[in-house]
């Protein structure tokens, strides 16, 4: 019902929004980069249900509105669905400030379970580096739907657990991509891509049935637990609390992109690579090269760990910051190199002492 | 052969129906909600995906279980324990007559199941008697998270197409899409009215507008200096000046003095003023709880 007035005449969309673009093994780092997600047709899935009593307002003009969040939003000064980190949470009630610590703990406890194995793949038909590569496309269809980051990192998840419990071949790689995110995006977005769409940006080489065939083995073997704390969660939250500047979020979240893409990290608990990818990335804006200063004792307090525990993964993160711009795989890196991100990916400081002095010594096994 | 038995239809919902059923090889009885998958070709919808994974993750005394899920290409069959029947059937069969112990004690599940979703960032959104499962022996359980939703921090905006129109608050009235755990406290709120008064319903607004000048003509319209940033909000339209026009003890006669006031601290227009599940459990009123209720962790 409601649904159908968000519907735009596919048609013309796909045309509008894609043109025409190659199947997934020739996509390489090609990235959409206009503004496309006003054309897309989305359907709005928080609808309101029958009510038992009476029956619902009809829809109102704002569930038809494309997905420009923004400019619905006026209930506080916010420039964006995701507000920069506040230096005041107490009185802000977006932050939950009665229930945030009491979530951060149980999603620290829920986060042992459905772990991924180190090196999952071993075994595997899907190599490291097609898995980076399908990550790295999945960035630039996220871009293209402008859904939100939580729906990006779930998706990955999705994939690596959904890998881990079995083996696929290869033509398959891109189907499982798509629909992971397909669920994703039905878990998490107000707005969910019609399965046309799905298949549209996989240049229609997988019929629908497929997709929901695959849509059901995931739910099957994950055995629907989508409700995963993610990365990002955490780096959001462990970011509040240390008061990140805009710019300094920005560099965070974009190393913390970066980080999916890299297959050796992908068995890390998330809470310790978002610590690790927060305390950096302050070392790096700050010009500080003593990292262990810069993670106090309300850090320590809020994400449970002491800068000894994430420090194995900050070398690591550092090549990352480094291989990335010599790697085929460039996604993350364009989009971050938008102002909208301070162009925080081509900027200067991520060549900062620390990064220097993280990257010498003994090379570290990479996907990229 | 299949491994439940349907015995009868117990409810029809707006993505399926609810059968009670019985397990044929353990004899338990359960209630099965079947969602049918064939309408559009869209496989699982989110509301049901939601349900499941949601509920996947919350397991406690004042949370409906749900014991499994049965998934073929045509239909989705979701397996929960059955509870002996919804609060508002329960009203239903009362005659306007209710133990105020059993307010207390509804009322005190109710807000420990909520208390139990929104510290594992869910958010319920639907809220209302037809939602809240009852046993015979006196548990409470919340049920029907199919417009329920994870949230992170801080909150994004979402819907403001959520909560049955007699239980939605103020803000998403006024069309707020930044909404928190305040949200289901406002439903609340009507719920223990409702209880209260033995199943007369606290606002049954017929429209927005409607349900709106209910709202103020009750508890007084909020203004600028009371609710900061009210006439900023998406749909807002001023409504005329109403004093509250009636003490709470005329709203709820039969509830006493703490009753009231724990009532008054979860109906505040402002979002941010609204009292939490937590500081609600704590409140003077379940003083005198039976600690048989109270102790009765999961
Ligand atoms: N576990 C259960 N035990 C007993 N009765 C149940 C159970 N689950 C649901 N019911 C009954 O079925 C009705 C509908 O269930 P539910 O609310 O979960 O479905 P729904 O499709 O989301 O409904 P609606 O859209 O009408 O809210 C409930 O109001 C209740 O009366
Ligand atoms: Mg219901």
């Amino acid at each position: 019902m409601e649904g159908k007035e968000n519907a735009r005449n596919r048609a013309n969309t796909k045309q509008a929004v894609f043109g025409q673009r190659p199947a997934f093994g020739e996509i390489g780092n090609k990235c959409i980069s206009r503004p496309l997600s006003s054309q897309i047709s989305l359907k709005p899935v928080e609808k309101p249900k029958s009510n038992l009593l009476k029956p619902l307002e009809k829809p109102k003009a704002n569930l038809s509105k494309p997905l420009e969040k923004s400019n619905s939003l006026k209930v506080k000064k916010v420039e964006s669905t995701e507000p920069k980190p506040d230096d005041n949470c107490k009185d802000d009630p977006q932050m939950v400030p009665e229930y945030v610590t009491d979530i951060v703990k149980n999603l620290l406890f829920n986060e042992i379970e459905c772990a991924i194995k180190e090196d999952f793949l071993a075994d595997h038909l899907i190599k490291p580096n097609m898995r980076s590569k399908l990550i790295d496309w999945l960035v630039t269809i996220c871009g293209t739907f402008k859904v939100g980051d939580e729906t990006f990192y779930i998706t990955v998840d999705l994939i690596d657990r959904y890998l881990q419990a079995g083996n696929i071949v290869k033509e398959k790689l891109q189907l499982l991509g798509a629909t992971a995110f397909y669920l994703a995006c039905k878990y998490e977005e107000i707005y969910v891509p019609y399965i046309e769409d799905i298949r549209y940006i996989c240049n229609d080489i997988y019929k629908a049935r497929e997709i929901l065939e695959l849509e059901r083995s995931i739910l099957e073997k994950l055995e629907f637990r989508l409700s995963k704390p993610t990365k990002i969660f955490f780096l959001k939250r462990y970011s509040n609390v240390a008061k990140l500047s805009a710019k300094e979020y920005h560099l965070s979240k974009y190393i913390l992109e970066l980080v999916t893409l890299e297959y050796h990290l992908a068995h890390v608990r998330p809470s310790l690579l978002a610590a690790g990818v927060c305390c950096l990335s302050m070392g790096i804006a700050r010009d500080e090269i003593d990292l262990q200063a810069l993670w106090t004792t309300s850090m320590i307090q809020c994400s449970s760990y002491e800068y000894h525990d994430f420090r194995p993964v900050l070398r690591p993160l550092a090549h990352l910051i480094q291989k990335i711009e010599l790697c085929k795989f460039q996604a993350s890196r364009q989009k971050f190199a938008s102002p909208k991100f301070c162009k925080i990916s081509t900027s200067s400081i991520l060549m900062a002492p620390i990064v220097k002095k993280l990257i010498v010594g003994k090379k570290v096994t990479s996907s990229l | 052969m299949q491994k439940y038995e349907k015995l009868e239809k117990i409810g029809e919902g707006t993505y399926g129906t609810v059968f009670k059923a019985k397990n044929r090889e353990s004899l338990e009885i359960v209630a099965l909600k079947r969602v049918r998958l064939d309408d559009d070709d869209e496989g699982v919808p989110s509301s049901a995906l939601r349900e499941i994974c949601l509920l996947k993750e919350l397991k406690h005394k004042n949370i409906v279980r749900l014991y499994d899920v049965l998934h073929s290409d045509k239909k989705l069959t979701l397996v929960f324990e059955h509870c002996d029947q919804d609060l508002k059937k329960y009203f239903d069969s009362l005659n306007g007559d209710i133990d105020l112990d059993v307010v207390k004690s509804f009322m005190y599940q109710l807000l420990r199941g909520l208390a139990f979703c929104h510290s594992h960032n869910v958010l319920h959104r639907d809220l209302k008697p037809q939602n809240l499962l009852i046993n015979k022996n006196g548990e409470l359980k919340l049920a029907d998270f199919g417009l329920a939703r994870a949230f992170g921090i801080p909150v994004k905006c979402y819907s403001a197409e959520v909560v049955t129109l007699w239980y939605r608050p103020p803000d998403v009235l006024y069309g707020a899409k930044l909404y928190t755990t305040s949200i289901d406290m406002w439903s609340a709120g009507c719920i223990f009215a409702e209880l209260a008064n033995a199943g007369r319903p606290l606002f049954p607004g017929s429209d927005v507008d409607d349900q709106l000048r209910r709202i103020f003509k009750l508890l007084g319209t909020p203004t600028e200096e009371t609710w900061n940033g009210m006439t900023q909000l998406p749909d807002y339209k001023p409504f005329p000046i109403y004093q509250p026009n009636m003490s709470m003890s005329q709203v709820v006669p039969k509830l006493g003095n703490r009753g009231r006031d724990l009532l008054q601290k979860l109906l505040i227009c402002n979002p941010m003023g609204r009292m939490s599940a937590d500081d609600a459990m704590a409140h003077q009123y379940f003083i005198d709880l039976n600690p048989s209720i109270k102790n009765d962790r999961c």
